[in-house]
């Protein structure tokens, strides 16, 4: 049984590979102690200190980089998508597995707090799309992604896509062990949300504007929102898509295909 | 920001760098850095803390926090500036061109360790 969350899944050892190096050790063995590379202590009265120097973040980056270490090894892109509720993505993945499936070999990971709506949608596509319901908590982390890979079952996979937890708050500070981060942001939202919430902006390498379709019925300002986005991160990359017509698909596509490596 | 899952954190990386030769000691001090750009809640950060912490070697750890001041460098003008928040402008040129020098610290520099 997995001592963090409990779960009762086997892990997959993936310290064979030299490449994972030591963040995928600590997965396996977390009542292990290690030793301090740069500990110096001095007895003070009676307290000893002791230098850390850790990030807090150290707990799900550990995960991460086993995660980031496996897909690495198996060639597989990754891509975690973000956005608030209802901003399109499933609707924009399943469109995405319909139409490349024949080419590409695709597979899916969707967070949810509930229900397997989402998984159950993609699936439609023929696709391999995995539910993970997170309860209470609302974004996916690095230890709940490594459960769902670590049997293997994406191995040859071309391309993984993890639809996000809908929140554009907290899952920006969760690193999964993705190659690229996209966010999407749909016309009825306001344009500007890129400076409301910078932190799900500023580490993104694709701003998707959805729901194009509806942009004559809105007040949205898509060059104010390019804007805005590029103050917080200058290299910002921006498609505007409809899922619902198909227009700009073929930019978002295009997109896909030329990240994986050659 | 994730206070209670920050502070999971904080337990996790404190509790295993507790060294075999510390028996019957507890963690008393745990010094951390916090930036400014991160607008961590530090009142929720403490309770969140003593909550966690309980019923582990760090229950009594007194937190000792130093905040990192945000700083940028522009890549434009090259100018040093304040940076309190993402999207504060160069005061000198006025572009939106500020790089973070600091200010996005999340780290646990070293901890205290006394007698039970």
């Amino acid at each position: 049984m997995c001592g963090i969350c409990g779960c009762s899944e086997a892990m997959i050892d993936v310290t064979q590979d030299p490449k994972a190096g030591s963040a995928a050790t600590a997965m396996h063995s977390h009542s292990h102690t290690h030793t301090h590379e740069h500990a110096h202590t001095h007895d003070h009265e009676h307290s000893t200190l002791l230098t850390v120097e850790q990030n807090l973040m150290a707990y799900n980056q550990q995960f991460a980089d086993a995660n980031r270490a496996y897909f690495l090894q198996h060639h597989i892109t990754t891509i975690n998508l973000m956005s608030s509720p209802g901003t399109g993505k499933t609707s924009l993945l399943t469109k995405t597995l319909h139409d490349l499936a024949a080419e590409q070999l695709m597979g899916v990971v969707v967070g949810d707090q509930h229900t397997d709506f989402d998984a159950q949608q993609l699936q439609t596509s023929g696709a391999l799309a995995i539910q993970i319901n997170t309860g209470h908590v609302c974004h996916l982390d690095a230890h709940r992604l490594g459960h769902v890979i670590e049997d293997g079952r994406f191995d040859n996979y071309q391309y993984l896509l993890i639809e996000n937890v809908g929140n554009l708050v907290c899952p920006a500070l969760f690193d999964l062990g993705e190659q690229y981060r996209v966010v999407l942001l749909s016309v009825t939202e306001g344009d500007n949300k890129p400076l409301k919430y910078p932190d799900m902006f500023r580490h993104a390498d694709l701003m998707l504007i959805t729901k194009m379709d509806l942009l004559p019925y809105v007040d949205f300002d898509i060059e104010q929102c390019i804007r805005y986005a590029q103050r917080i991160q200058p290299q910002i990359k921006v498609l505007t898509l409809s899922t619902k017509t198909g227009a700009g698909l073929d930019t978002w596509y295009q997109w896909l295909l030329q990240i994986q490596p050659t | 920001m994730h206070e209670v899952t920050l502070c999971k954190s904080l337990l996790a990386v404190v509790l295993e760098k507790i060294p075999p030769s510390a028996m019957g000691h507890k963690i008393s001090r745990i010094y951390l850095d916090v930036g400014q750009l991160l607008f961590v809640d530090i009142h929720a950060l403490r309770f969140a803390f003593q909550v966690v912490a309980q019923q582990t070697l760090a229950e009594q750890a007194t937190l000792e926090i130093q905040e990192i001041l945000g700083q940028g460098r522009c890549s434009t003008c090259q100018c040093v500036a304040d940076f309190p928040r993402y999207y504060t402008a160069c005061p000198d040129c006025g572009n939106f061109t500020l790089e973070v020098v600091q200010g996005e610290e999340l780290r646990v520099r070293s901890m205290e360790m006394e007698a039970l």
